[in-house]
């Protein structure tokens, strides 16, 4: 169930990279909600963005040499850049993440047990061992682990990736988080495995009525994911709405290059894609970073950044082409 | 359900189009620590010249391993590999020097597969010489810039490092390297899988168009069954080291009969309510891809398949047409 309530809100939010060469300016004003209960996809391709909006909501950006600028982000409706210290437990408490690479975001020399337990521990340290066991043992039951108790004591180079991911699941979901993180969960995994994880995730954010933001380059598992989605380029987002409509309708230029160039299983071939490559973050374009790329490009999309028009349907999208529509989309 | 007239014919020994490269009962074993790992356990299948030929599976399924051993990377522990009829079954160093030039290879990850200290030149340079395309002198610097032309990269790029271009454009200069010594027959390994979606689409067309213009012949090693629909002439889907269905790109999506082929079908995520109806079987994906050290008895999908039977676990189906060119391993196809 979604409600009306917003979970998350991101606004105008710059983050910049301090790097040898000069300033990364990565995010560049970048606005997104998640409101109560609600599947949220966040697609792009390499290096737009996406992880450093992650990672910047989860407060685990690695600073220096990233910075946070300008910009809000409101969790449960307290400004989490506003107060370090409480800002960042806010977040400990109610957020968990689930990484792209499940090989590496578990440590080899620990056994899951240790792992998962050392969670539990930072929520309460007293728990009696015998409630820690059990509620670990459920967790792993949760994301349909085969023989959790096996598991439970093997080193994660000892599991298959399938199983790894599924642990990194467990432990995301072993506090009572209100929102879960998941930064590309299931590249590194095989198309049959994918499918399993997805269905899973599904499930468990669906019966615990939990927000999801869901970030991938697969745009496949986006559309069947999530309720409403966000499509990323270079910092900014291009276009948002609900999943059904954008996939169906693309209106952002680059959305619609995106979903042509992807190959389909209907055959009769594929675009030849979008010319040229994203841009450099150390001197982004001017206006609209998309503009050097655009097919559609005008003069104002060199000149001034596009603001986000707001199109009926929750649908919204940054580009000069929908200026004169703002509140209907035909 | 399926096919009842199932026509036993001696197994893949048709001759209809001009074949390029056969290869029969291709084997690989590696010793581990932990035991003998058998990576590709037989494998029988023939590319046409001309043909765009996909095999796809997923990972630890052994296709990289059948396209090493046809490149002549890895040694075979059996079986045959003919190029046009002459047998090429050994590391290349043993190879004529004529099937050496006529096979090239692309590779998955374009960023390490070219040497970051040379220059685009002195990487396209290298392939030129060694199969006497041309000498050094300007004739050499001609046959270069004529290379890179024929991926569509200027001539400009010659003097740039690797790391100064963008990816799409490394695995362009990649490709332009295998064609450089003027190949018949190309191993694509995963060549787009390491890319960006409006990139990849780029170099997809690049390689259809390249194709025809050629006269080429692809062997297309992939787990993307979408690029697979888009590309490719005939498919096999491999599993543990065994193919379990061969059959043209349109009977294989119309049609598909191995139930380890409809998992991965109706596993596919796609973008767009036209797609799903090209999904009609739902089988649900349940567990893992087995260990090939301790390769499961019968046939290598048993654990996972949800039709199986008592005689999948005891007996190893063998390969069957049941149609013209459309050939499965499975005990529920042979009744």
């Amino acid at each position: 169930m979604v409600t009306e309530t917003r979970l998350l809100e991101v606004e105008n939010l710059h983050v910049f990279y301090e790097v040898y060469e000069g300033v990364l300016k990565v995010l560049n004003g970048t606005n997104l909600y998640v409101r109560r209960g609600e599947k949220v996809g966040l697609i792009g391709e390499a290096g737009c963005g996406k992880t450093t909006m992650l990672k910047g909501i989860a407060r685990i950006l690695p600073m220096p040499p990233a910075q946070i600028g300008d910009g809000r982000i409101c969790f449960k409706g307290k400004d989490i850049l506003d107060d370090e210290k409480e800002g960042v437990r806010m977040v400990r408490k109610g957020v968990s993440m689930i990484f792209q690479d499940p090989t590496a975001s578990l440590n080899p020399t620990l056994t899951v047990r240790t792992l998962m337990s050392d969670v539990l521990k930072s929520e309460d340290p007293h728990m009696p061992k015998a409630k820690r066991n059990a509620s670990m043992i459920e967790a792993l039951e949760r994301v349909a682990m085969p023989s959790a108790q096996r598991v439970l004591d093997s080193y994660s180079i000892q599991l298959s990736g399938g199983m790894r991911q599924r642990v990194c699941i467990a432990m995301a979901l072993l506090k009572d988080v209100d929102l879960l993180l998941a930064d590309e969960p299931t590249t590194s995994l095989d198309v049959t495995i994918e499918e399993q994880i997805l269905d899973l995730l599904n499930d468990l954010v669906a019966r615990s009525q939990k927000s999801m933001i869901l970030v991938s380059h697969a745009l496949g598992s986006v559309r069947k994911m999530t309720d409403r989605v966000y499509v990323m380029y270079a910092g900014d987002i291009a276009e948002s709405g609900p999943t059904k409509d954008v996939f169906e309708r693309p209106l952002h230029p680059y959305t619609r290059g995106l979903f042509e160039a992807t190959p389909k299983l209907t055959g009769a071939g594929v675009s030849d894609g979008i010319a040229g490559e994203i841009p450099s973050y150390l001197e982004p374009p001017e206006g609209c970073r998309f503009s050097p790329r655009c097919p559609k490009g005008m003069q104002v999309c060199l000149e001034k950044k596009p603001p986000i028009f707001a199109l009926n349907n929750r649908r919204e999208v940054a580009c000069y082409l929908y200026a004169s529509n703002v509140g209907s989309i035909s | 359900m399926l096919p009842v007239c199932v026509e036993r014919r001696k197994h893949l020994m048709r001759d209809t189009n001009k074949k390029i490269l056969e290869v029969r009962d291709l084997k690989k074993q590696f010793k581990t620590r932990y035991g003998i790992l058998t990576a590709v356990a037989g494998v029988t299948f023939q590319i046409n010249e001309g043909e765009i030929y996909g095999i796809v599976g997923e990972s630890g399924s052994g296709k990289t391993t059948v396209g090493s051993m046809i490149t002549g990377m890895y040694k075979s522990d059996g079986g045959e590999i003919l190029y046009k009829g002459q047998d090429i079954n050994k590391p290349a160093v043993q190879r004529s020097r004529e099937s050496k030039r006529a096979i090239q290879l692309v590779f998955q990850d374009p960023g390490g597969s070219l040497n970051p200290r040379q220059t685009i030149r002195q990487i396209l340079s290298l392939p030129l010489l060694l199969h006497g395309r041309a000498k050094k002198g300007p004739a050499l610097e001609d046959k270069i810039v004529q290379t890179i032309k024929k991926v569509g990269l200027p001539a400009s790029y010659l003097d740039k490092y690797p790391q100064a271009i963008g990816g799409g454009e490394k695995q362009l200069v990649c490709i332009a390297r295998a064609l450089a010594p003027e190949p018949s027959f190309i191993v694509l390994d995963e060549p787009t899988s390491a890319l960006d979606v409006s990139i990849q689409a780029k170099i997809t067309n690049k390689l259809l168009e390249l194709q025809k213009e050629f006269k080429l012949s692809y062997l297309f090693i992939t787990h993307n069954l979408c690029l697979v629909r888009n590309l490719v002439h005939r498919t096999a889907i491999m599993y543990l080291g065994q193919l379990c269905e061969m059959a043209s790109t349109e009977d294989f999506f119309t049609e598909p009969l191995h139930p380890y082929t409809k998992m991965l079908l109706s596993s596919i995520p796609v973008i767009s309510e036209a797609e799903e109806k090209y999904k009609p079987i739902t089988v649900r994906s349940i567990g893992e891809i087995p260990n090939p050290i301790n390769r499961p008895t019968g046939c290598g999908f048993n654990t996972r398949c949800p039709f199986a039977r008592d005689i999948c676990k005891d007996r190893e189906p063998e390969m069957i047409e049941v149609k013209d060119g459309h050939f499965v391993s499975c005990h529920l196809a042979d009744t």
